[in-house]
């Protein structure tokens, strides 16, 4: 008898061990504590005017809070008092500290003086210890240069800019051309509900070098760190940590509405909402935080946010408001073009294809004076923001959804993309020299059957590049990974029935060899192949 | 070669989707292997509501000296727990939590000669053992960002033990001649008296994701007085030290769903 017992209860734990069903557990635990924050308890995080809802906090658990959402709008405050700035000057001779104070709100210049700009004294000690090639290939590879010499700098466009602060930015030098024009026309901190958003991070100062940084190596010369040194700005910053330790979805939205209500053209965010606070099914562009993201956009307002840099780890894909329909997702890319290996991927949970462009990933920032190498999509994302900015200034009369349309259409791989790199690179030769873009090219590649399963990508080879000049390009510096530009590598896709990229590759293909696929994962699918812009796609229908 | 030869190669070269044999391959990616992962444990989303987790716990008896008339063969000595735990943040880096389940923890008896439990007899093994519903609270550091993994936390709590069941069992070799066949006999002795019905253990334990490992301190005497052994006297104490191992698990696609109800 008493084995009966001591089995049924081994049994009984067993199955309560392995049982699907937790409700009644759940049911259990409801029914002790209480599930929801009590509003009484609680302390009001903000207000959003899109959504209608109030978020709280729980004032003895800060980490917990919950998101109303109400009828009323009695209790929206997100009142902007102007932002007052100060700057410490350092006399080199004299070593004499002089402040100054200048009140930023209303200082709108629209004709931003150049010259006045760039004859800024140099007040900082310069750091520089790399070479003027690689510190331009950040905007080389967009063919930012191009924009340079022909003018433009994102002048008469207003830029918000989300970050976790902006620490060092009013004593960089690197930025005193936006401060002395009156540039910054707004600020705001939603994490602190103030104006001070120059402090407990430099992240957004690095951010803002890849907008707008400038070099002055010597009194002429000036190095470009990003393309909108011109463009006017609204600093914002709407989290207190850059990789998501403290997220509340409110300052977010917070922000992005206060960016559209202060008359933003961009909206450029390298703040990612991932793994700690959403699911991977939830990464379908339906939050809070990317519905948002999609309102800024149907105002008008081109809406750029980095993918994240998530690849490497448990969580790989892109996080919020990347995963919205019109935010333009941005990942990071090598020196050739390949997506960098901690750039998150796509697609989204609902199977949309993101990101949408790429940029690179390893990249020169200023941040107190001090000039350093950087890697992340933070930095991506900020790059291309000051590309957009140039084409807006090109074309102001573009709407956000034109502006986004043409970015895509002018990157390096368009109209392929895929998970990892979306549609490539922007270029800028195809807004400035539309006349210059080359002819439709003649097929670079074929596609050869080898059996019912199993397609050959065969390489189209020039007669004059013999093997051994092969051997020689992809030898040693192949297996290193370095000889490539992008226009070598090629891309290979295998895509369902329902048009989903299940499998896809970035190759240099050997000789006359793009490599063997085998085809019979995706009946009714197809592949697709892209190789030095020329695009190929054989249906298994 | 025929059609038949040249599609078998054709598929022994293809390990993967990619065969190529020179191809430099940078970059190869399945979607499916992306989108097919979810865990949500206690993330920020989470944070406002109770967690559950079903644990497996496995482990054994420290060995520990004891002075006294009863022997351990520690080789015997088993836990098994099955917990339902449910957890909820305290703050960023804290929470608590409780739980039920059911536990198991067998004592192994060395024979000997002045054995207590034994009756003087020489069983061939014999063990004591205790099943118990326990509850338990505890307090739980974490060390990593709340995130869809539980990451690494540290707990420390106390279980209370109801043992509602306890059984000593005594095997017997027996010799087959003189018993019709049968070699080996059992002899079950349950609701014992003098093992006390209630036990708390503070426990302590270190985990990442699924995996924890810890241990359990009793702070009760594992037996109470009774007239019916040991002349009334209390016996001597078992090791208090037990030493687990954790397996968690939580329900990571009902979690996602509930989270997606929710928005």
């Amino acid at each position: 008898m008493p084995r009966v017992v001591i089995t049924i209860l081994f049994v009984l734990g067993m199955s309560l061990l392995h049982a699907q069903n937790r409700d009644c557990w759940m049911f259990l635990a409801s029914s002790v504590l209480p599930q929801e924050v009590q509003v009484v308890d609680g302390k009001m995080e903000g207000y959003s005017v899109w959504f209608h809802a109030l978020a709280i906090s729980d004032i003895q658990n800060p980490a917990v809070y919950e998101t109303f959402q109400i009828d009323s709008m009695q209790c929206y405050s997100t009142d902007v008092f102007p932002c007052q700035l100060s700057r410490d000057t350092t006399d080199t001779t004299t070593g004499m500290v002089t402040e100054s104070s200048f009140d930023t709100t209303g200082i709108i210049s629209d004709a931003v003086d150049a010259d006045s700009v760039w004859n800024i004294p140099n007040s900082g000690d310069w750091e520089i210890s790399s070479s003027v090639e690689v510190k331009y290939e950040q905007l080389e590879m967009m063919q930012g240069y191009d924009w340079i010499n022909e003018g433009f700098s994102g002048e008469g466009v207003t830029i918000a800019v989300l970050d976790a602060g902006f620490e060092g930015f009013l004593n960089d030098s690197a930025f005193q051309h936006i401060i002395e024009t009156g540039s910054i026309l707004n600020t705001y901190d939603f994490v602190k509900k103030d104006n001070d958003v120059f402090h407990s991070s430099s992240h957004g100062t690095q951010v803002m070098s890849c907008l707008a940084g400038m070099q002055k190596e010597d009194s002429t010369e000036v190095q470009y760190l990003g393309l909108a040194p011109c463009a006017r700005y609204l600093l914002v910053r709407a989290e207190q940590s850059y990789s998501g330790r403290l997220v509340k979805e409110i300052n977010f939205i917070n922000a992005l509405e206060w960016a559209v209500q202060q008359g933003a053209d961009i909206i450029t965010s390298s703040l990612i909402f991932g793994e700690q606070l959403y699911t991977r099914q939830q990464m379908n562009g339906q939050s809070l935080i990317s519905q948002a993201a999609e309102k800024a956009y149907q105002q008008n307002v081109l809406v750029l946010n980095s993918a994240g840099n998530s690849d490497q780890n448990h969580w790989e894909i892109l996080g919020a408001p990347g995963d919205a329909e019109h935010v333009l997702t941005i990942g990071a890319c090598e020196w050739n073009g390949l997506k960098s290996s901690f750039s998150s991927v796509g697609p989204t949970s609902d199977w949309r294809a993101k990101p949408d462009l790429i940029a690179r990933g390893l990249v020169f920032v200023t941040s107190n004076n001090h000039l350093s190498t950087e890697s992340g999509t933070s930095f991506s994302c900020p790059l291309v923001a000051g590309f957009a900015a140039c084409v807006m200034q090109l074309h102001p009369d573009w709407s956000a959804e034109k502006v986004r349309s043409e970015l895509l259409q002018s990157a390096t791989l368009y109209p392929y993309r895929d998970y990892a790199h979306g549609y490539g690179i922007p270029q800028a030769g195809y807004f400035l020299f539309p006349s210059d873009l080359p002819p439709a090219d003649s097929a670079t590649f074929h596609l050869e059957m080898m059996s019912d399963q199993v397609v050959e990508v065969v390489v189209h080879i020039a007669e004059e590049a013999v093997p051994q000049a092969l051997d020689e390009a992809l030898g040693e510096e192949a297996d290193s990974g370095e000889g490539q530009d992008e226009s070598d590598l090629l891309y290979v896709q295998l895509l369902d029935s329902l048009g989903r990229i299940v499998e896809y590759w970035a190759i240099v293909p050997e000789g006359k060899s793009g490599g063997l696929y085998d085809i019979s994962g995706v009946p009714g699918g197809a592949l697709k192949v892209y190789y030095k812009k020329y695009i190929q796609q054989m249906d298994f229908r | 070669m025929s059609g038949s030869v040249k599609y078998l190669f054709l598929l022994f070269l293809s390990s993967s989707a990619l065969f190529s044999s020179s191809q430099k391959v940078l970059l190869h990616r399945k979607s499916s292997s992306v989108l097919q992962r979810n865990e949500t444990a206690q993330s920020m989303s989470n944070a406002g509501r109770w967690f559950y987790t079903r644990t497996s716990l496995l482990g054994s008896v420290v060995p520990t000296p004891i002075s006294g008339d009863i022997g351990m063969s520690y080789a015997g000595c088993f836990f098994f727990g099955n917990d339902h735990r449910f957890t909820r943040s305290i703050s960023r880096h804290l929470s608590w939590g409780w739980g039920l389940g059911f536990q198991l923890l067998t004592y192994g008896i060395r024979q000997q000669k002045n054995n207590a439990l034994s009756n003087q007899v020489l069983y061939k093994r014999q063990s004591l053992n205790t099943y118990a519903l326990p509850v338990d609270i505890f307090i739980r550091q974490h060390f990593t960002q709340k995130s869809n993994t539980l990451g690494w936390y540290l707990d420390l709590g106390w279980k209370g033990c109801w043992n509602f069941y306890q059984l000593l069992v005594s095997q017997e070799e027996l010799d087959p001649k003189v018993n019709q066949g049968v070699g080996r006999r059992y002899i079950y002795n349950s609701r014992l008296d003098y093992v006390s019905r209630w036990a708390q253990f503070g426990v302590f334990r270190m985990g990442r994701g699924h995996v924890a490992v810890g241990v359990m301190h009793r702070f009760t005497h594992f037996f109470r007085t009774s007239n019916s052994i040991y002349a009334g006297k209390l016996l001597p104490d078992l090791p208090r030290w037990i030493g687990t191992i954790e397996f968690t698990f939580w329900n990571r696609n009902k979690s996602a769903k509930k989270d997606e109800d929710e928005l």
